[in-house]
């Protein structure tokens, strides 16, 4: 009962920091803030639960998304940490699911968990008792009494000090009205609902009970014969890929050689083009090899030939992987970078995670739900990671340093992260006097936004301006 | 089931509940209507509620095909159930440009529609009231 109290009581303080955070504010420092908060609160009443390494990593993961929206907030950062605090608050509702389904009861825990807390309490006979001794002289104690006692004391420092007095004064406390309540309200709710976790029942337990490995007890019997067969056909195609990707491979390191001499258009559309061809192959190749190690094939005795065709498969999709990169690569150096480029790296690098999960699981015998836990869970890092990286200043300064192409309006607008370094280069080059004005109004602009900011849509950038 | 008799008490609970929530965030948006509007608009939010309600809510509670308790059918499908209205009044919300109406009109129907899965699937707590549900399932079934 006491314990309950105390929650209560932190959530209520909780509410009120929530709504002078956000209420009517923009995003800045205050999500920053609000992370520390959250991390705070599930700290104190969820401590059991917080502790394992597990959630740890994840608390790690939400609290540098928080750090990272104050020091340049781009939209990756806030969805960043957006996805960070389902998953936290998924890892706190049951830390041993995968991470997908951590999102899932994130986001039930979050939305609704008041109400399923409700519904379980006024369903249990116990709890139905319990609601009847709600002690509402205590809360009248424990929030009436401070307040007159301080609003008494107020009274009396005011009168015997002019400096308190006129403090006091100066005091703004017209922010908080009806809505400031309801918005009050709203974050009571949402903490309420984060400290008292649930999850998706029917979901959760299944997903906690299938492993990652791939148990032949479970498979439906096929017979020799039949399983015979279809090792001889997953040879001969996977035969036949190889020799395909193989005669691909080398009309691509020949083609490769001649890169220097295509022009911007020629490199952009190979670029493109490689790309594509590269989702489409890498997809068919992940869905074949999924197909024929699906089951009852991977407990076969002689499928040696088959893993070998299937491993030498990965291992040159993973060169053609390798190969457009150096041509997405080369492509930077010549024409900078843009956030299209950067995107092509990501996909390739999505696609390498993919092909070497691929692989654990033909030669460790893994089933389907390794594959998407593991994947999943990979490209949640790599968001994290991303979010941490401010991507418009990198692309500015890589362009206006090392690019041999600088393309002027395409950094002014970017985001507002690279305004600083905009100026100064366009204070420091002879640029022509239309871009020289557009970075200037540019900035003019951006300066103007963050004088504006209040306190709690501070970004690190107020802290440069003087 | 007897859900005929539990219905109708359950939609002018939501109904009540809807109204009042509709009109006092439209009050913390300073938006005061005539009395009279706030009067009559208990008629559309009534007819809206039961409307949702029935097709959207009622059906998980009608086709109780495997004899689920109620407590079952309501771990089973209120998580999804929730998210998906979440996602819809989240959506139609952010994409109104958070106007006000819009805003009070589906933060209402948010929270009217999970209380009326609570007040639906709540399991009869007393003999009586377990006794007055057998005899209106047994009615129905003779019907």
């Amino acid at each position: 009962m006491e314990s309950t109290k105390t929650k209560n009581f932190i959530i209520l303080i909780g509410s009120l920091l929530f709504s002078t955070l956000f209420y009517k504010q923009g995003i800045g420092l205050n999500l920053s803030l609000f992370t520390l908060l959250t991390i705070l609160i599930l700290a104190i009443t969820n401590y059991q639960k917080i502790i394992i390494k597990s959630t740890l990593l994840k608390v790690f993961a939400y609290l540098i998304t928080g750090f990272t929206v104050f020091l340049y907030k781009t939209d990756v950062s806030i969805i960043a940490n957006i996805l960070a605090y389902f998953t936290l608050v998924g890892s706190i509702s049951e830390h041993k699911s995968s991470i997908y389904v951590k999102w899932l009861n994130g986001v039930y825990t979050t939305i609704v968990a008041g109400f399923t807390i409700y519904y379980d309490n006024i369903n249990s006979e116990v709890d139905n008792v319990k609601k009847k001794k709600i002690d509402y002289l205590y809360w009248l104690k424990i929030i009436g009494i401070p307040t007159i006692i301080i609003i008494i004391f107020i009274k009396l420092y005011r009168a015997g000090n002019p400096m308190f007095d006129e403090i006091i004064l100066k005091m703004d406390f017209s922010f908080i009205n009806f809505q400031w309540i309801l918005s009050a309200g709203l974050g009571y709710y949402l903490l309420y609902n984060i400290t008292h976790t649930v999850t998706v029942e029917t979901i959760t337990s299944s997903d906690i009970k299938i492993g990652n490995n791939l148990e032949k007890c479970t498979l439906k019997y096929i017979s020799k014969k039949k399983l015979k067969i279809e090792k001889q056909l997953s040879t001969i195609l996977m035969f036949s890929l190889n020799a395909l990707i193989i005669m691909f491979l080398i009309t691509d390191v020949i083609h490769l050689s001649e890169i220097h001499k295509m022009s911007a258009a020629e490199l952009s559309k190979q670029v493109h083009t490689g790309v594509n061809a590269i989702i489409f192959s890498n997809v068919l190749a992940v869905v074949i090899i999924l197909y024929f190690f699906r089951g009852n094939l991977n407990f076969f005795d002689k499928i040696k030939d088959l893993k070998h065709s299937t491993f030498v498969w990965i291992f040159l999709n993973l060169s053609v992987v390798m190969i457009t990169a150096i041509k997405n690569i080369e492509y930077i150096i010549s024409f900078g970078l843009t956030y299209k480029r950067i995107g092509v790296l990501f996909f390739l690098t999505a696609t390498l995670i993919g092909l070497i999960t691929t692989f654990i699981k033909v030669s460790k015998i893994k089933n389907l739900w390794f594959l998407f836990r593991k994947n999943t869970q990979i490209a949640f890092v790599i968001l994290i990671i991303s979010s941490t990286i401010n991507w418009d200043k990198i692309i500015t300064y890589y362009n206006i340093n090392y690019a041999d192409q600088i393309d002027l309006k395409y950094l002014r607008k970017l985001s507002d992260n690279n305004t600083f370094l905009l100026k100064d280069y366009s204070e420091k080059n002879n640029i022509d006097m239309d871009n020289k004005l557009k970075i200037n109004y540019k900035n003019s602009q951006y300066l103007k936004k963050l004088k504006n900011n209040s306190w709690q849509e501070m970004v690190l950038d107020n802290l440069k301006i003087k | 089931m007897g859900s005929s008799n539990k219905l109708a008490p359950i939609l002018l609970k939501t109904s009540f509940l809807a109204t009042i929530l509709f009109w006092l965030l439209n009050f913390s948006c300073g938006f005061y209507p005539h009395f009279m509007l706030i009067f009559v608009s208990v008629i559309p939010i009534s007819i809206t509620c039961s409307f949702v309600i029935s097709i959207t809510v009622m059906p998980f509670y009608w086709s109780n095909e495997n004899n689920m308790s109620n407590d079952e059918i309501f771990k089973k499908y209120f998580p999804y159930y929730s998210i998906t209205a979440f996602v819809i009044s989240a959506y139609s919300i952010i994409d109104s440009g958070f106007g006000i109406f819009i805003s009070a009109f589906f933060i209402t129907s948010f929270i009217t529609l999970m209380q009326s899965w609570i007040w639906i699937f709540k399991i009869p707590n007393t003999i009586e009231e377990n006794n007055t549900n057998l005899k209106n399932e047994i009615h129905d079934k003779i019907q």
